[in-house]
């Protein structure tokens, strides 16, 4: 197998004009004024008006783009069978510790490969028995994101990105390897866990868990057990969110996963419409969390300088749903790869914990009150302690991957 | 007495270049190998209607086909709201006792859609036949009447505007005509306004099943779905009804709950907004043959309507708030209902359940036609509103017309 080949991102300089006389040509709607909660409908317009602004005179895409470089990025030829060869960008750094832990790290939608870039400098550091483990870090672009190559087939579900991804560290020669993931990229790690664990797949560290609930007839130990202890209120308001979520929040899934095409003519077109429609959901995916204009631009640059275009992401949303049992059914059983899970209290789907006993081993656990969607983005600090917790000294995944314990020495 | 003018379509150069100028720097998507419709929009044909609205789109033809029909505005005010101008057409018949008919459009429909029925309705020679004064607003929000520009404006205050214009065209009372909003509003303005609406033709149908409360129709009810004894048809249109369940709801979900979001998408990009109503142009009707002139007519009521096209899509935020939501209502009283079956409906449902609705007088199922009945069949519709007002319809007579 050929090594990869050293990657930097470098936007050809006609894409940046071509977005800028389309800046310049927005049309913007109105907006009906409401007080008391200007996000309700949707993102405000003095929000899209100054963020087209500085977009079209201030934002130094150049400058993004220069920071991304600063991380070791590769592209590499993988293989997913029946479907062809495919193009995967990623990250990847390895620690100076030999023995680094080999972790994946999955992002989702609306996120990217960038979100691990906070976590990345922390977990390659380590080693020494009082710093905890040190990791050898791989952050792919999923296909149809960022810059990996486009699907370009039906049915490239998330079976074929788990194939995909799995390929991946092992080209770079990890047969054994543990994977950090939220949104869609946890999907991916639940089905990575299924099919290539415990052999290759070791452990995973899931920041979103969507369990079934347990019943009676499905789970009658669990189920008794959880009848004598009543949710906390922590749980009741994790599943009020929920609610919300599955009754006003979730309208962009219920496009992206039955008119993917139809919505893809928008955000290729229309720059503008392509930053509502992220940046409503980093606003209401996160908590509380201070966006600056260049994070907001740089994520969604991510998307509108795609390789396969910002259209291709809602992609798996429709082949999830199509599958039969779809996706989201498929993996709420239980799978017998060593589980860390953590919740945030102001994600968007926050079910009660003993439901994810449902979902496999659960070696590692922990809640935080702040915190929400996009964790490694909003609370770095705490999924750098969760991994070392869950993989150092006295975790509960320590030693997983045989030979490489993440410490200097053995 | 709300003033009322004449009005007169006219295309403003600049917006048009403007389009055109879009439309040349359109970043079209790709598309999966060897997708269908299935996906949405095929790329190809996006391609052909965006290039064909480029280049080929008569807008001169536009304007005067618009001009062509009799266009008034009026301004009407709604309780709790700024004074709005509303834009209508008003065909009156020769006969001054004819029926005054409310038609109104929804979305992403028009008043256009009145234009193929005028000359079917305002045919005076047929005996039997029933006479109409016809009433075709631009919904607010829609084509050229105003934008709203405070929360709140449901369908209650639809009604109200669409009763209000009425009202101060002389017409006590008078019949309703719609499918889609237009048959909401029908439903609110039912039971606002039942002294005045006195008849409903719905051509898509809102129908539920009977409940145990109403025995009568729950005991057969309960037969001919256990023993599934319903007609091909009707079997057919349940299933048309849960796909459509299941598949066609995106847009709903997004106009329902974030249409501010949307509304950058659909009014920064013409392909983009294209490519929405296209879409339903195609899913929701019965194979019907549209032109590429016509697929560019329909849009452009929407990216050159007087509010804009995001405007258009809040009457979904605002239909499951308020007095009178969308789901509102079951069985309402006082108002006859004449309903028409269309086999490719976004939902068709048995017709034993239309009692559920109220007081059904006339019912037809059609063999052809689906959401936009009366562009895909006028005829249809046409015949229906003569037969159901006519000598020994079930309509004939409730609509007051002694006044005009």
């Amino acid at each position: 197998m050929s090594p990869p080949t050293p990657f930097k991102i470098s936007i050809p300089e006609s894409k940046l004009q071509r977005l800028h006389q389309k800046l310049a040509l927005t049309d913007f709607p109105d907006e009906v004024i409401n007080t008391s909660n200007s996000w309700s409908r949707g993102v405000p317009l003095s929000e899209i008006k100054r963020l087209t602004h500085y977009w079209q005179n201030s934002f130094n895409w150049r400058s993004a783009e220069a920071h991304l470089n600063t991380f070791p990025q590769f592209t590499t030829p993988i293989e997913v069978e029946g479907f062809g060869v495919y193009d995967v960008h990623f990250i990847h750094q390895k620690s100076e510790v030999e023995n680094a832990i080999p972790l994946m790290f999955l992002h989702g939608w609306p996120g990217s490969f960038i979100e691990v870039t906070k976590i990345l400098p922390e977990l390659v550091k380590g080693g020494k028995e009082e710093e905890g483990p040190a990791f050898d870090v791989v952050a792919p672009s999923l296909i149809d994101f960022g810059f990996s190559g486009a699907s370009k087939k039906e049915g490239f579900n998330v079976d074929q990105h788990a194939e995909a991804c799995h390929k991946l560290m092992l080209s770079l020669g990890y047969s054994e390897y543990v994977i950090q993931a939220g949104d869609l990229g946890h999907l991916i790690a639940r089905f990575i866990a299924l099919k290539y664990g415990p052999t290759h797949c070791k452990a995973t560290h899931l920041n979103s868990a969507l369990p079934a609930e347990p019943t009676a007839t499905s789970h009658p130990e669990l189920y008794a057990e959880m009848q004598k202890t009543p949710l906390t209120e922590a749980e009741i308001a994790g599943l009020i969110r929920t609610k919300a979520f599955s009754e006003e929040g979730n309208g962009y899934l219920r496009q992206q996963s039955t008119k993917p095409q139809t919505l893809g003519y928008s955000l290729a077109d229309s720059p503008v419409g392509l930053l509502a429609w992220l940046y409503e959901k980093l606003h209401d995916w996160s908590d509380d969390y201070v966006w600056s204009d260049d994070e907001i631009l740089t994520w969604v640059s991510i998307y509108y300088f795609s390789t396969a275009g910002p259209s291709a992401s809602s992609n798996l949303y429709y082949e999830n749903e199509h599958r039969s049992p779809s996706a989201f059914a498929a993996m709420q059983v239980y799978i017998d790869v060593p589980l860390g899970i953590v919740s945030f209290e102001k994600d968007v789907i926050v079910l009660p914990k003993a439901w994810n006993r449902t979902l496999g081993p659960i070696v590692f656990e922990s809640t935080y009150e702040r915190g929400g969607h996009f964790a490694a983005w909003e609370r770095p600090d705490a999924m750098v302690g969760d991994l070392r917790g869950m993989f150092g000294r006295g975790g509960g995944a320590e030693g997983v991957v045989g030979r490489r314990g993440g410490y200097e020495g053995l | 007495m709300a003033a009322i003018q004449k009005f007169q379509f006219q295309n403003s150069p600049g917006g048009v270049a403007k389009l055109r100028e879009k439309l040349s720097q359109t970043l079209f998507p790709d598309e999966l190998e060897d997708a269908t419709w299935d996906y949405g929009v095929p790329l190809q044909d996006v391609k052909r209607v965006a290039a064909y609205w480029r280049d080929d789109f008569d807008w001169k033809k536009f304007e005067d086909r618009i001009n062509k029909l009799p266009n008034y505005k009026a301004s009407v005010t709604v309780d709790g709201f700024d004074p709005l101008e509303i834009h209508f057409v008003h065909k009156r018949s020769s006969k001054n006792n004819a029926i005054p008919l409310l038609f109104l459009h929804g979305w992403p429909g028009s008043f256009l859609e009145v234009e193929k029925l005028l000359p079917l309705l305002i045919n005076e020679k047929q005996s039997g036949g029933a006479s109409f004064h016809i009433v075709a607003p631009s919904l607010p929000n829609h084509g050229f009447s105003s934008g709203v520009k405070s929360r709140g404006f449901g369908l209650s205050q639809y009604s109200e505007a669409m009763h209000k214009l009425m009202l101060s065209l002389g017409y006590d009372q008078f019949a309703c005509a719609g499918g889609d909003w237009g048959m909401c509003i029908g439903r609110v303005m039912s039971q606002r306004f039942p002294t005045s609406l006195k008849v409903c033709y719905y051509s898509l149908v809102p129908s539920t099943p009977p409940s145990p409360a109403t025995p009568w129709t729950f005991v057969p009810f309960l037969i001919k779905h256990l023993l599934k004894m319903y007609t091909a048809a009707e079997s057919e249109g349940l299933a048309r009804s849960q796909e459509f369940q299941k598949t066609g709801m995106g847009y709903y979900q997004l106009q329902t709950t974030r249409p501010q979001t949307i509304g950058y998408l659909l009014a920064d990009s013409p392909v983009g907004l294209l490519a929405w109503i296209y879409e339903k142009l195609r899913d929701w009707t019965d194979n019907y043959p549209w032109t590429d002139e016509e697929i560019c007519t329909w849009v452009s009521m929407y990216w050159f309507s007087t509010a804009g096209p995001a405007a258009s899509v809040r009457l979904y935020y605002e239909s499951l708030r308020g007095e009178f939501p969308t789901k509102s209502g079951g069985y309402v009283p006082h108002v006859k209902l004449g309903l028409a079956y269309f086999p490719k409906e976004i939902f068709r449902l048995p017709k034993a359940w239309g009692s559920s609705l109220g007081e059904v007088v006339f019912e037809h199922e059609h063999e052809r036609g689906g959401h936009f009945a009366s562009w895909e069949v006028p005829e249809g519709v046409a015949g229906d509103l003569q037969v159901m007002f006519g000598k020994g319809g079930g309509a004939y007579g409730a609509v007051k017309v002694d006044k005009n």
